[in-house]
């Protein structure tokens, strides 16, 4: 680099001074002469021009240091070799420069740090589930998340209390009032649940509120969380409904064969054909037992997702025809003409063939006791092309199942009620093979049916489907 | 000796309850569901009635409510005996026909001499 430096000037100017005297002296000898005015002009313009190149180069050098001294202050070079060679005032100049650029960029990296924190804060805030509201001290809405939009709507007021808000709740409404009045909100849960009517308008959801006060008491900024537990209640209900269920079926059969026994051991059942009806009205009741449990069980394998199947190459058409065997004895006994209708091509699915017999032996042996004396069932097997699958229906000439019930039949613990004067089940019988189809096997099941005339229970399974798997 | 309707859609109930009713000596009538009681009760007059919860057409709850607006029937005690596990306190509020509730499980013995202890009641009431 060019050394550059003021004194520099100096010199020049006494060198053009110096020259300007030469002049000035040849001007002495030429004097009164025209060629003297000339040589003097000459000398003046020479003297004048040296000095103005080198003022001129001076202040280049220094704005060109001075530039590039920016430039590598700017661009974060802080290795200039030569900053220890500078003039001390553009020295001076450039750590004052650095020092600015180094406070510009340090102030600049911890906005960038503060936004980017504040986009994850508000991500975060946005992903949550449960709705958040942050509010002043006079209510005005400063921030809420997504899942809070359908519970302010365009409101910006938490004391906005038209039904259209949550906080339209006067539960709600009043304990947000009591608690900014106490002060001191820090985790404060407000002890009331929040009836609301959801979007879709499929009855109200329940909230639990809490409120935490966020910046103490100076700035009064409020954060108000409500927790969605209608799913839970939901849960929690149908738990304790099943629980029930399962409970009044267990106990039905359990109270006969109490009632039995303490019978025999009070001597009150003397008549040997009497005490045979008895025992096998035990046995009965025991076998109904066995069936319930084994099916809550299974049906909370295949729920739970532990329900390993077997897969193999299941013939349907084989298993309808070896069912429908097992179960003549039981039609023959109402005669009931009980058939196979299976088509002749290849009726072969990958599943578990154990299972898929399960299916079809619920299916026949509730057609069967649910049809009148005299009655048909028709089990027929054939394939859908279009829909690649093998499709079973078992047909019966019985009662048939109105429409309300229709809806319901796969539900655990549910039995139409017309159905149950003619036998007894468990309730639980169809629920197993709409788990087994439908979970199990990736199939479809379904009824259709007319009453007074019989319904057509059915069920289809993917014919290259080889991903059965525990649902 | 007094004369018990029955009422249970689990015909294994209704067996052993008559089987125990009548080897205490009393006549016994059988329904298999709430409508078909209702229908007995008024053919024929039964001192007491016994009644599962769960029918079907009328459940035990309705049928002891028809009873109880039936102005020959509303004094007829009725005993329930029932598989729910929970508390069938409000469902029966308001029947006062319904003098006892019993669970499933239950003992024949326990169920006889509640019934028996009804008639005596009845008949006291009665003669009162």
């Amino acid at each position: 680099m060019r050394r550059f430096e003021w004194n520099h000037i100096l010199p020049a100017t006494v060198l053009g001074t110096m020259i300007a005297s030469a002049g000035g002296l040849s001007m002495a000898i030429f004097a009164f002469s025209l060629h003297g005015y000339l040589a003097i002009f000459a000398c003046s313009m020479c003297g004048a021009f040296l000095i103005f190149s080198l003022i001129r180069r001076s202040k280049l050098v220094v704005q060109t240091s001075v530039t590039r001294l920016i430039s590598q202050s700017v661009e974060g070079d802080d290795s200039c070799a030569s900053i220890d060679s500078l003039d001390p005032e553009v020295s001076r100049l450039y750590e004052q420069i650095q020092s600015i650029h180094a406070r510009t960029r340090e102030e600049s990296a911890a906005r960038q740090m503060s936004s980017a924190r504040n986009d994850e804060l508000f991500g975060v805030l946005q992903a949550l589930d449960d709705p958040v509201i942050v509010f002043d001290s006079f209510g005005n809405t400063r921030m809420s998340n997504a899942a809070a939009k359908p519970l302010v709507g365009t409101s910006n007021s938490i004391f906005d209390t038209s039904a259209s808000t949550v906080f339209g709740c006067s539960q709600l409404h009043q304990q947000i009032r009591d608690g900014l009045m106490e002060g001191d909100l820090s985790g404060r849960r407000l002890d009331c649940e929040v009836s609301f009517p959801d979007e879709l308008d499929s009855g109200p959801r329940i909230y639990d509120a809490r409120l935490f006060d966020l910046d103490g008491a100076e700035r009064g900024t409020f954060l108000l969380v409500l927790r969605d537990l209608t799913r839970e209640r939901e849960i929690s209900r149908l738990k304790s409904d099943f629980v029930s269920k399962a409970s009044h079926e267990l106990r039905t059969p359990l109270a006969s064969i109490r009632a039995y026994l303490e019978l025999i051991v009070d001597d009150e059942i003397s008549d040997p054909a009497e005490c045979r009806e008895v025992m096998n009205s035990m046995l009965s009741d025991t076998d109904r037992l066995s069936s319930l449990v084994e099916n809550m069980l299974n049906i909370s394998r295949i729920e739970a997702g532990i329900m390993r199947p077997t897969l193999e190459r299941t013939d349907l058409g084989a298993i309808a025809r070896k069912v429908v065997h097992r179960l003549e004895p039981g039609a023959s006994q109402k005669e009931i003409s009980l058939s196979v209708s299976a088509s002749s091509v290849e009726l072969t699915v990958e599943g578990d063939s154990g299972m898929l017999e399960q299916v079809l032996e619920n299916l026949t042996s509730n057609a069967v006791k649910y049809t009148p004396n005299g009655g048909r069932v028709v089990v027929s097997v054939d394939t859908d092309p279009l829909e690649r699958t093998v499709v079973v229906s078992v047909s019966d000439t019985g009662l048939g199942i109105p429409l309300e019930a229709r809806e319901r039949v796969f539900d655990k613990f549910f039995r139409v009620p017309s159905y149950e004067r003619m036998a007894k089940g468990t309730g639980l019988g169809l629920n197993l093979c709409r788990n087994i189809v439908e979970s199990v096997h990736q199939g479809r099941i379904g009824v259709d049916s007319r009453v007074g005339e019989g319904s057509r229970f059915w069920f289809s399974v993917p014919i290259g489907f080889a991903g059965a798997r525990a649902a | 000796m007094g004369r018990v309707l029955v009422a249970d859609d689990e015909t294994h109930i209704v067996q052993v309850l008559a089987l125990k009713f009548r080897n205490a000596g009393h006549e016994v009538f059988e329904a298999s569901d709430g409508e078909e009681a209702l229908q007995l009760a008024r053919e024929c007059t039964p001192d007491v009635i016994v009644t599962d919860v769960q029918m079907p057409f009328m459940n035990g709850i309705e049928l002891a409510a028809a009873l109880l607006s039936d102005q020959r029937l509303c004094e007829l005690p009725v005993l329930v005996i029932t598989a729910r596990g929970w508390s069938m306190d409000e469902s029966l509020q308001g029947l006062s026909n319904v003098r006892t509730v019993l669970s499933k499980p239950f003992s024949p013995r326990e169920v006889l001499a509640t019934v028996e202890q009804l008639m005596l009641d009845d008949s006291g009431r009665q003669a009162a």
